[in-house]
């Protein structure tokens, strides 16, 4: 394989004193899917937060591009889009779903530069597919908090990032717009090769492009390897620790 | 009420000042009151008033210290309201409390007559000079030139913090640099206004235009106008009824405030809001 896009070495991610990702080391590549699963608490948001450098890195390190993540290095940032799990929008905000979509542009085109006509059809385009094309003027917080998620997944494609980061994005959209997303971003991966995080709990609806799972548990990699290996229902139940009822049903697809 | 003919030449300078303070407090006002960050706005204030009576007793330009220690404020609090995860209420209080322990004290300490210091609690825009205006007005064309210059930038980060920096907006960056612009134009605006009035012209204003729109755009033109018309009503009534001046533009902005919220549009809708979440 080339060299990686994104390297992890040795990472401990703490959040006040207390550690959550505790020595993890991996690396991600080009066009290359990624499925991160765990149990709730696991440490996956975290993993992510680190890729963006948002959190505390205690020791160790992320590389991405080969440079050194950190909180005040934003162009690195405009490569990487992020879907993050919640956003709490205060409802009063003036700003409407088409600017806050709008915003995946901003850093793209850099600093005091005001959007091109490029960017506003690339938005209207994406708002269009995701089926929230009408709700362009409304308030991003009066609309439902479905349609603010397609809205922030919106504003991650939007980016056109050669890394995606998606944190559960689908997790609040029903069936019809799960599917929509999914085969957005499988197509993402055809077009642009892009290398892809995916976090999720839906065992049933996983990205068909997926290339690679990693399973975390309490704060590391428990497991690592191509779909066809690791979703089976013993490993599942053994991830998620729970009684059989959990993975059961829910991987007969696959 | 207003034609121009009317107004006498001593009010030519007080209404140029109040028209720049109005655009320049409400504009870091929209920033104030967008991020929730209003009591830091209102320490930094306080830090601001601190610096000038400091300038007073030692015998140097009052707007020097009111900058040096509004800019000390905002790198003391900054990076504890810049975290997001915690309210900084806490440690703003903290600061806040201590300048005005060292407020009370500095104005023990300053030898002979007080009324100087006392001068900056209700500010003077009657007899605002020329320099002060000159200062204001370059402050306020810096801020406007801020707000045209980074509109998207500045509305990411209001928008929330992490939108900006995931899409790769130096969200720190924009961050400090509304918090300097915030101590800047309070700096320039407390000899003018005062320290008490200041508040009521960073806060009510844009407080107001929140009330009334879901547009960044119309909220940052609204509260301009609204800062303007609070500073340009309040001296037309102290000027018609020979009431205290800092006071009439205090009330103005408030009466401004309460109609925005009466006739708010967003008022029954946060409250199904808390239903929903
Ligand atoms: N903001 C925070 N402050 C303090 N501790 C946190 C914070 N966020 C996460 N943690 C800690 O880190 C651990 C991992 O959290 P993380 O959000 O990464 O889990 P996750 O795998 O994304 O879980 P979920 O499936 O619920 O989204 C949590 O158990 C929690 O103790
Ligand atoms: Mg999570």
């Amino acid at each position: 394989m080339d060299s990686p896009i994104i390297e992890i070495k040795d990472l401990v991610t703490t959040y006040y004193g207390n550690t959550v990702i505790k020595g993890l080391s991996t690396n991600f590549y080009h066009n290359q899917f990624t499925v991160i699963l765990g149990p709730n608490g696991s440490g996956k948001t975290t993993l992510l937060k680190s890729i963006l450098g948002l959190c505390n890195i205690a020791s160790g390190e992320v590389k991405v591009f080969g440079e050194k993540v950190h909180k005040w290095k934003y162009k690195i940032r405009r490569r990487i889009a992020y879907v993050s799990q919640v956003e709490n929008i205060d409802p009063r905000l003036p700003i409407t779903i088409e600017e806050s979509v709008l915003l995946g542009r901003a850093g793209v085109r850099g600093l005091g530069k005001p959007y091109t006509k490029n960017d506003r059809e690339l938005v209207t385009q994406i708002l269009e597919r995701l089926g929230i094309a009408h709700l362009r003027e409304k308030p991003i917080g009066k609309v439902s908090g479905g349609e603010r998620q397609k809205a922030s997944i919106a504003r991650a494609l939007v980016q056109e990032a050669p890394i995606i980061l998606m944190d559960e994005p689908t997790a609040s959209l029903d069936p019809n717009a799960q599917l929509e997303i999914l085969s957005i971003i499988n197509n993402l991966k055809e077009l642009h090769k892009n290398t892809t995080i995916y976090v999720t709990h839906e065992l049933a609806e996983l990205p068909e492009k997926c290339d690679r799972i990693i399973m975390l548990k309490d704060g590391n990699i428990w497991r690592d390897g191509n779909p066809e290996e690791l979703l089976n229902e013993d490993l599942l139940l053994e991830l998620y620790g729970g009684s059989d009822f959990c993975c059961r049903d829910r991987l007969k697809h696959h | 009420m207003f034609s121009f003919l009317e107004i006498p030449g001593y009010l030519i300078k007080p209404l140029t000042a109040g028209f720049l303070t109005g655009i320049s407090c409400s504009l870091v006002g929209v920033f104030i009151v967008t991020t929730h960050l209003s009591f830091l706005g209102i320490c930094i204030a306080h830090s601001a008033f601190t610096g000038a009576l400091l300038g007073i007793w030692l015998n140097f330009n009052p707007t020097l210290g009111a900058l040096i220690f509004s800019l000390i404020a905002s790198a003391i609090v900054g990076p504890l309201a810049d975290r997001g995860e915690l309210s900084p209420d806490t440690s703003t209080g903290i600061v806040f409390s201590t300048m005005l322990g060292l407020a009370f004290l500095i104005i023990g300490l300053i030898p002979g007559s007080k009324s100087s210091a006392m001068n900056l609690f209700w500010g003077n825009i009657l007899t605002v000079s020329y320099t002060d205006i000159l200062l204001l007005a370059i402050v306020t064309i810096f801020l406007i030139g801020i707000f045209t210059f980074l509109y998207k930038e500045i509305q990411a980060v209001l928008c929330h913090r992490n939108i900006a920096i995931a899409v790769g907006i130096p969200s720190a960056l924009i961050f400090y640099l509304m918090l300097i612009a915030t101590g800047v134009s309070i700096a320039v605006s407390l000899q003018t206004v005062g320290g008490l009035l200041i508040y009521s012209l960073l806060l009510n204003p844009s407080a107001s235009a929140y009330q009334l729109t879901y547009k960044f755009k119309t909220m940052i033109l609204l509260s301009i106008s609204f800062g303007v018309m609070s500073c340009w009503g309040g001296i037309w009534v102290s000027y018609k009824f020979n009431l205290p001046t800092g006071a009439c533009i205090i009330l103005t902005s408030s009466i401004i405030f309460i109609l925005c919220s009466i006739f708010s549009p967003k008022k029954d809708k946060k409250f199904k809001d808390q239903n929903n979440d």
